[in-house]
């Protein structure tokens, strides 16, 4: 096989290098770091061998680190429903003609060229008890109390606010595009059939779009999983536990206590948990599509 | 080649040995949490490697 294809493994060795460099070698590193009890900063600061499932056997017990994988999937099912419904809406409206068309697709767009930092210290500048001007409003016109850093619910729904306002426009785009793409002949067939719009829409558009919703919701799943930066902006994984979401509390494992063999076989387990889910989705949705065709 | 076993989808042999070690390692995680004080996860061991290869030959 090499043989016959040398000039092509040579255009492809730079690139396969990368990727082992980036992304084998830490990889198993990290698997390997979580075989060890390891905490620099302890009084016995060397990597300690305890046995294959030692930080594993920790973790499956560790309350805390399981409910922040129960908040990260409910959190991304909550995220990953509303994007998608108000992203389908919007790329459905945008596929019709309206005044300042191309100036709302702009400025609907700006959120996804601000860094998730960004967006984080954003909300947080608008949104924080005492110095934003949304607690004051809701405040002043509704009677409202907007305090996250002391209502866990409000928390967890803020962040959720966040993330539709900073990824909707990525799921309106890409529909966008198939949408724009789709072939009108079905769409015909279906009006002189007498269709009406909804059935339109189930029968027709739903359907045909499923390659392009399969992308968006993996891409989707998979970055709502692994969301930090946000969060650890604008609560910091607060108040108390109910911002902590499993990257957020990796990092503060690893960064602040210093456990790195434990952080290891967290991020790991993590790894496991998402590839589950990924899997499990990507199945039930090819082999449902298979069977619709 | 891809084939159809008892799992409901068709599969190359990777497909299969990739449902075997993450029902292996599912069923590791679930025998330390609820197993492992009545019997040793070495069982689980066996029983995995033995599934995994059931899972290839038969899935």
């Amino acid at each position: 096989m090499f043989s016959n294809n040398k000039k092509g493994w040579l255009l492809l060795s730079p690139t396969i290098f990368i990727l082992i460099i980036v992304g084998l070698v830490p990889f198993f590193y990290v698997l390997y770091v979580g075989f060890f009890k390891w905490n620099p900063l302890a009084v016995d600061p060397s990597m300690q061998f305890e046995g294959f499932g030692f930080n594993y056997r920790r973790l499956i017990f560790d309350g805390v680190f399981l409910e922040s994988i129960w908040r990260s999937i409910k959190f991304s099912v909550v995220t990953l429903t509303l994007e998608l419904s108000l992203g389908f809406l919007l790329a459905l409206s945008l596929l019709s003609s309206f005044p300042l068309k191309k100036f709302f697709r702009g400025v609907h767009t700006l959120p996804l060229v601000i860094a998730p930092i960004v967006v984080g210290s954003i909300f947080k500048l608008f949104t924080v008890q005492g110095l934003g001007p949304l607690p004051h409003l809701l405040k002043d016109y509704f009677g409202y109390t907007l305090n996250y850093g002391m209502n866990a619910e409000q928390a967890f729904w803020m962040i959720v606010i966040m993330d539709i306002w900073h990824w909707t426009p990525f799921v309106t785009l890409t529909l966008l595009a198939g949408l724009s793409a789709l072939p009108q002949d079905p769409y015909e067939s279906a009006k002189i059939d007498g269709a009406n719009n909804f059935q339109i829409f189930l029968y027709i558009t739903i359907p045909m779009m499923v390659p392009v919703l399969i992308v968006v919701i993996f891409i989707r799943l998979m970055d709502s999983l692994k969301i930090v930066d946000e969060v650890w902006m604008l609560t910091g994984g607060g108040p108390g536990y109910a911002t902590r979401f499993t990257g957020i509390h990796i990092w503060k494992e690893v960064f602040e206590k210093r456990y790195y063999g434990l952080g290891s076989a967290m991020s790991i387990l993590y790894l496991y948990i998402t590839i589950v889910i990924c899997w499990i989705l990507y199945s039930v949705m090819v082999s449902r599509g298979k069977s619709e065709d | 080649m891809k084939k159809k076993g008892f799992i409901p989808l068709n599969t190359n042999w990777f497909d299969r040995l990739f449902i075997g070690v993450i029902s292996y390692i599912a069923l590791q995680l679930f025998w330390m949490r609820f197993m492992e004080s009545f019997i040793s996860i070495n069982f689980a061991m066996g029983i995995g490697i033995v599934w995994i290869i059931y899972v290839i030959w038969k899935g």
